[in-house]
């Protein structure tokens, strides 16, 4: 992990962020920063604030409270400053559907001030990227989600931004295309890109993200590499029972034994359970429901992964 | 700046491409200003008739008959019905048979008129040229007769006067000169302006479309500060508005033959009537909470004024409170303003009209632009 010295070795600074809509605090209070060519993670569930932290960001609403610094330039909603060093890969698609590919990114380019020559330069570079090149001519409303999710970020990164921000780019598209994706990311922090990257799949994350924040209710939970993640749920185990039937029943049951940090029906047949030792309460777990018309079906322990930290800090696994 | 002008010109190429505003600008007020225009110069209104009342005095009869109608006779603008008496004459104008009557007394003339209703202003435009061309041969006559020259070779000499004079036969020129501009014309800039309300809604409220599809945010991510973006998008409705009128009034000229006056003047009026428009939407704009209300709300923007503004009907014949509403309206000022620069006024009769034009659109689009502000955001 980089070590961040000088004010502008650090590609972004967050302090203290607050946002609420009427009674309800989307963001509390978050804190992080992101070095020089380093991609972060920002990782949680539906509803978590990571959004509404990227709009912050972004300077596309304002803050309740806080302060958002990139390279140095503070960002303030309303204002162009500094924006010109971020690019915003926002959740929704944001494209025009009845423009090409290429008229799409043309249109983004001259936002920022790229046009004639050095835009055609840049469109080509970034299709290539994305694996657009030979579609860019076709209006993007006949793209698959895939392309279009691809044109998303290419418009993003079109005008060689300082830091990119892709909020959970791959949502609801295909694996193939979800490979890409993720291939040119890794590839753009590769070139030393510094990156924020949001999402709710935990393989992404683990694949990406040199640095990791876990985010639930508004809050940053936990802020680490993934092995500084892993090493806070220390020899906690977690234990994936498929139980025949009423799984939320069968977790209540379990949370009353000793030894189990907590239990969670993931689906109407799946408990998460938390565990000191797994091996050694095993036989605990599974006698817990003798007697009962609960049968287990299955049981999986896994190794200590971001999934047990998830929901060792939030009680909630990631994927609800 | 360039910024304004890149959304600006995306947006205006966007709404050509999706052609919704070329059919609301352009193909639908065309199509209703040619349909209009065939029905008001059907062939029973190409010729005005007129009722005459026989009696009276035989010299102004005489000079009625040889010195007004009978050249608007010859030149095809009118016919002649006579009728024995008053009552009659009455009657038939009431009933719509003749579109004005001339009734001749012993010591001058008198003309009666009927109101026609909407789709008629040709005949009424007609009935009132006869009717004051009559007045005034009445008027001649009688002074002369009381100058002592009621004489045969008097009414001769007036009736001659009357026929060498080239301009009162033609009817282009004794509406233009009398009763503001010509029937088709009207319908032109009644329909002409009246969709000019719909088709500016194509600039600023894709603001409200823009934040739904997510684009908008998207486009306040750039190094583009939120005025510029109200900026480009209200310069896309005024745009789209400008746009939209030039080619209606350029089609209505070269197609039907419509008359507009002075260039400048009309120029004038169509920029400050686009800016009218435009005011509306930003205020519709900045109030409505979602695309489809601010469409309706619009559509009811331009409905109202343009029923109270004259658009279909004169709401200022109408008298009362609409004759006072209907001068509230940005459709009314630019009638006012088109009637003004007839008959071969300068540009300068065009100057109180959009002077009130400008006025509306500061008193509406100085607040729209305040509220409209508020619906920049992602
Ligand atoms: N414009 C808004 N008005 C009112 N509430 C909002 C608004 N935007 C977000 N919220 C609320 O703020 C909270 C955080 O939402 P946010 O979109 O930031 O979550 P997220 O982490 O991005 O979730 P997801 O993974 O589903 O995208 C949610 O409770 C949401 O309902
Ligand atoms: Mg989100």
């Amino acid at each position: 992990m980089p070590i961040a010295t000088d004010v502008l070795d650090i590609a972004l600074r967050v302090e203290g962020l607050k946002k609420s809509f009427g009674a309800n605090v989307a963001v509390d209070d978050v804190w992080f920063r992101i070095a020089k060519g380093e991609t972060f993670g920002l990782l949680g569930p539906n509803g978590a604030g990571k959004t509404t932290t990227i709009s912050m960001i972004c300077g596309l609403i304002a803050a309740d409270a806080g302060t958002v610094d990139v390279y140095g330039t503070r960002i303030a909603a309303g204002s162009p400053r500094g924006r010109r060093l971020i690019g915003y890969v926002p959740q929704e698609l944001a494209i025009y559907p009845d423009l090409s590919g290429r008229d799409n990114l043309r249109f983004f380019g001259r936002l920022y001030g790229l046009r004639g020559a050095e835009a055609e330069r840049r469109i080509d570079e970034v299709l290539d990227v994305v694996a657009l090149r030979d579609r860019a001519g076709d209006r993007s409303e006949e793209y698959s989600g895939g392309m279009k999710r691809r044109l998303n970020i290419a418009a993003g990164m079109l005008h060689e931004p300082r830091l990119l921000i892709l909020d959970e780019p791959t949502v609801g598209i295909d694996p193939q295309s979800r490979n890409a994706i993720l291939d040119a990311v890794a590839a753009l922090g590769d070139a030393g890109l510094s990156v924020l990257y949001t999402t709710h799949y935990m393989e992404e994350a683990e694949r990406l993200c040199d640095r990791l924040a876990i985010m639930d209710g508004g809050k940053i939970k936990a802020t680490g590499t993934r092995r500084e993640l892993v090493s806070m749920v220390g020899k906690h185990d977690v234990v994936n029972l498929t139980v025949s039937r009423a799984a939320r029943a069968a977790a209540e049951g379990l949370r009353a034994l000793p030894g189990v940090r907590s239990a969670t029906a993931q689906d109407d047949r799946t408990v998460s359970v938390l565990a000191d030792g797994a091996a050694a309460l095993l036989p605990d777990i599974i006698g817990t429901f003798a007697g009962t018309p609960i049968h287990v079906q299955g049981v999986e322990v896994l190794e200590p992964s971001l999934d047990a930290v998830f929901l060792h800090l939030t009680g909630t696994a990631l994927r609800d | 700046m360039r910024v304004i002008l890149d959304i600006l010109w995306h947006d205006v190429r966007a709404r050509m491409r999706d052609r919704s505003a070329i059919i609301v600008g352009f193909v639908a007020p065309v199509a209703l200003i040619a349909v209009l225009s065939l029905i008001i110069s059907g062939p029973d209104t190409e010729k005005q008739p007129i009722g005459v009342v026989a009696g009276g005095s035989p010299t102004l009869q005489q000079a009625l008959r040889r010195g007004a109608l009978d050249p608007m006779v010859r030149e095809g603008v009118i016919t002649v019905h006579d009728y024995p008496n008053a009552g009659a004459a009455r009657k038939a104008v009431i009933d719509g048979d003749v579109d004005a009557a001339v009734l001749v007394g012993d010591d001058g003339l008198d003309v009666i008129h009927g109101d026609a209703p909407v789709g008629s202003a040709m005949a009424i435009t007609a009935a009132r040229a006869t009717g004051d061309l009559v007045d005034t041969v009445g008027r001649v006559i009688t002074a002369e007769r009381i100058l002592g020259a009621s004489s045969d070779a008097g009414v001769a000499a007036v009736a001659g006067r009357l026929q060498r004079a080239p301009s009162t036969v033609a009817l282009g020129d004794v509406g233009q000169k009398v009763a503001g501009i010509d029937a088709k014309t009207q319908v032109a800039s009644g329909l002409a302006t009246f969709f000019l309300f719909f088709t500016v809604q194509f600039g600023v409220l894709s603001l409200l479309y823009e934040r739904r599809t997510g684009t908008l945010a998207r486009v306040l991510a750039a190094p583009v500060a939120p005025w510029q973006v109200l900026a480009a998008k209200v310069g896309v409705s005024f745009v789209l508005g400008l746009l939209s009128m030039t080619a209606l009034i350029l089609t209505s000229r070269l197609v039907l033959g419509t008359h507009w006056g002075n260039p400048v003047g009309v120029a004038l009026l169509v920029l400050c009537g686009v800016l009218a428009a435009t005011s509306t939407v930003a205020l519709v704009a900045g109030v409505a909470r979602t695309p489809e209300a601010a469409g309706f709300a619009q559509s009811m923007v331009a409905l109202v004024l343009g029923i109270l503004g004259g658009s279909f009907f004169s709401m200022a014949r109408a008298g009362g409170a609409s004759a006072v509403f209907t001068r509230l309206t940005p459709h009314h000022w630019f009638g006012e303003g088109l009637v003004r620069l007839t008959g071969g006024a300068s540009w300068t009769a065009a100057l109180l009209p959009c002077l009130v034009l400008l006025a509306f659109a500061a008193v509406v689009g100085v607040p729209g632009a305040f509220l409209a502000r508020r619906a920049v955001r992602p």
